[in-house]
């Protein structure tokens, strides 16, 4: 076998120096770990976040009275943490944890049980490329993420577009009808509007390409951002891109794979206690890497103003407000999400066939048509 | 050493995902064989550098025509054959003597990208032509044009073949009611 001969050969040109291998590959786990802790807790703040938002818009209260024993004396924080819900995410949470788990006797048992991780992993794996801040090192920007691949761009599409698999698993396994229903839809709405989401991207790809010579990769693109953002000069572009990360996170107005009130509650009907917190987590930590794509590609990513960016003398305190700019935008693009969801009425599903397909779609295709001709001259 | 493990590993996946492809009893169990399959490949596309290919694959193959496959499974409904033991052991011969057909036919073009692919690895300075996507672009416009607007008139052609065959259908419909 050539290949494999070649390989050998390959690892064993290679220096192997064992100490700096393992530092490297700490450092890069623990890189890692703050990617994912990060879009961990935006999702379980986004929980709450949801129910506070949605009682606001309702003119009501929210979660304000679950309280955890000694904590809520605690004279000031305890009141805080109280009024505000933050207590109620850690009774979610350990209800989710300490509920009985049923495994119904209908089920096919290996998709049953795979379908949760495979609705949350891909969110996770796909946080790693996405640049949260950027830091100054011998006069060169660079990104405060875990992996920066020249292509992350592509990355991160095709990785969170494998999180469907989860739904439709989910549906298929249950042997159910309304799960069953739920994964017909949200497979056939992902394939529809993933073709505009990449639409929707390419005229930034292609403005970055003047600039840069990996315009694939999502640092580049929010580096090219220090003058205007890109929803400014591509307002179509962004508006689609928005409009395509709604249905792809299957959030309201687009909740056809879970639409309570035709189809119970959609591919994880059968599912209780912790497999369904892990479709729940995963459907909030899809919603937090969507806002952060969207951040990085029209948002202006790090830089804290459309012609302001951090600038190189702050050095570390300028990396760490670049870090606090990401997350502050993060939070108003959660809340973006929780408003939509609360002032919109779900789509029938016709109409939400009927705009992707005749609609979204063909504007897409002029968007970039017509960038393409605009960038040529 | 460890690239050596990630090299068997993605193999695996790889084969494995085929074999199952042919022998697991159930249509969408098979598709999802397939999806390991191919998710095997872009991992072995990942170890010769060729990240954008790689990463296509993924978003192309498993995001999206697996998940039409898929679909579709589910639409015409899954159906659990039951495989006679013979069929299975032909079709696992089947699958041993194609992987012997492939290790001995050794494509020329393939043994020279990935060693080519390797051995510019070995020196960071320089990025092996593979991992650098504008290189796809530029050869898929100058040296590969006619192949790639052949593959889309092809694309293409299916395309009007589908709905002139979907459109017969409904036509034929409308005439009997106009009939009747």
């Amino acid at each position: 076998m050539q290949t494999v001969s070649d390989i050998c050969v390959f690892a064993s040109v290679q220096p192997l120096d064992w100490s700096a291998a393992a530092l490297d590959v700490a450092v890069k786990v623990l890189c890692s770990l703050g990617a994912i802790m990060l879009v961990m807790c935006f999702a379980g703040l986004s929980v709450v976040a949801e129910r506070k938002v949605c009682a606001y818009i309702q003119g009501r209260y929210g979660p304000n009275r679950t309280a955890i024993p000694v904590v809520a004396a605690v004279p000031l924080i305890g009141n805080f943490l109280k009024k505000n819900g933050l207590m109620q995410l850690v009774a979610d949470g350990l209800k989710f944890l300490l509920k009985e788990d049923p495994l119904p006797a209908h089920v096919g048992k290996f998709w049953y049980l795979a379908a949760p991780l495979m609705s949350l992993s891909p969110v996770l794996i796909a946080a790693c490329v996405i640049p949260f801040g950027a830091y100054w090192s011998d006069g060169q920007l660079c990104p405060l993420s875990a992996a920066d691949i020249d292509v992350s761009l592509v990355f991160a599409l095709a990785v969170s577009a494998l999180g469907v698999y989860g739904a439709i698993m989910a549906g298929w396994s249950s042997n159910s009808k309304f799960p069953y229903m739920g994964a017909m839809r949200a497979s056939a709405q992902v394939i529809s509007y993933e073709l505009t989401m990449g639409l929707s991207v390419l005229p930034v790809v292609m403005w970055v390409a003047h600039s840069s010579e990996s315009p694939l990769s999502l640092f580049e693109i929010a580096k090219a951002q220090g003058g205007l953002w890109f929803c400014i000069v591509q307002p179509l572009s962004a508006l689609l891109f928005l409009v395509a990360m709604f249905a792809e996170t299957n959030r309201l107005p687009f909740d056809m794979a879970e639409s309570e009130t035709d189809l119970v509650s959609g591919y994880h009907t059968e599912y209780g206690s912790f497999k369904f917190g892990l479709f729940f987590v995963g459907e909030y930590g899809h919603m937090v890497l969507g806002s952060s794509l969207f951040i990085v590609l029209f948002l202006g990513g790090w830089n804290p103003f459309p012609g302001v960016v951090w600038p190189e003398s702050w050095g570390w305190a300028g990396a760490l407000l670049s870090l606090l700019t990401f997350i502050v935008k993060i939070a108003a693009m959660l809340f973006l999400f929780i408003w939509v969801r609360w002032t919109l009425p779900r789509f029938r599903y016709d109409q939400v066939m009927r705009l992707g397909w005749k609609v979204l779609l063909p504007l897409a295709l002029a968007n970039f048509a017509a960038y393409l001709v605009f960038m040529s001259f | 050493m460890m690239q050596e493990i990630i090299y068997f590993v993605f193999c695996g996946l790889c084969l494995g995902g085929a074999l199952g492809v042919l022998i697991v009893p159930g249509y969408v169990n098979s598709a999802m064989s397939m999806l390991v399959s191919m998710l095997g490949v872009a991992g072995l596309l990942l170890l010769m550098e060729a990240y954008f290919l790689a990463f296509v694959v993924v978003m192309v193959y498993a995001g999206a025509v697996m998940v039409l496959f898929v679909f579709v499974v589910m639409f015409v409904g899954d159906r659990r054959d039951n495989t006679g033991f013979m069929k299975k052991v032909a079709l696992v011969l089947l699958w041993v003597g194609l992987g012997i057909v492939l290790g001995l036919f050794e494509p020329e073009i393939l043994k020279g990208g990935v060693s080519e692919a390797l051995k510019s690895g070995a020196d960071r300075a320089v990025p092996p032509a593979v991992s650098v996507a504008k290189n796809y672009g530029i050869s898929l416009f100058t040296t590969f044009m006619l192949p790639f607007q052949v593959a889309g008139v092809l694309l293409l052609a299916a395309m009007v073949g589908i709905v002139a065959v979907a459109k017969r259908g409904t036509h034929k419909k409308r005439g009997g009611m106009e009939s009747a």
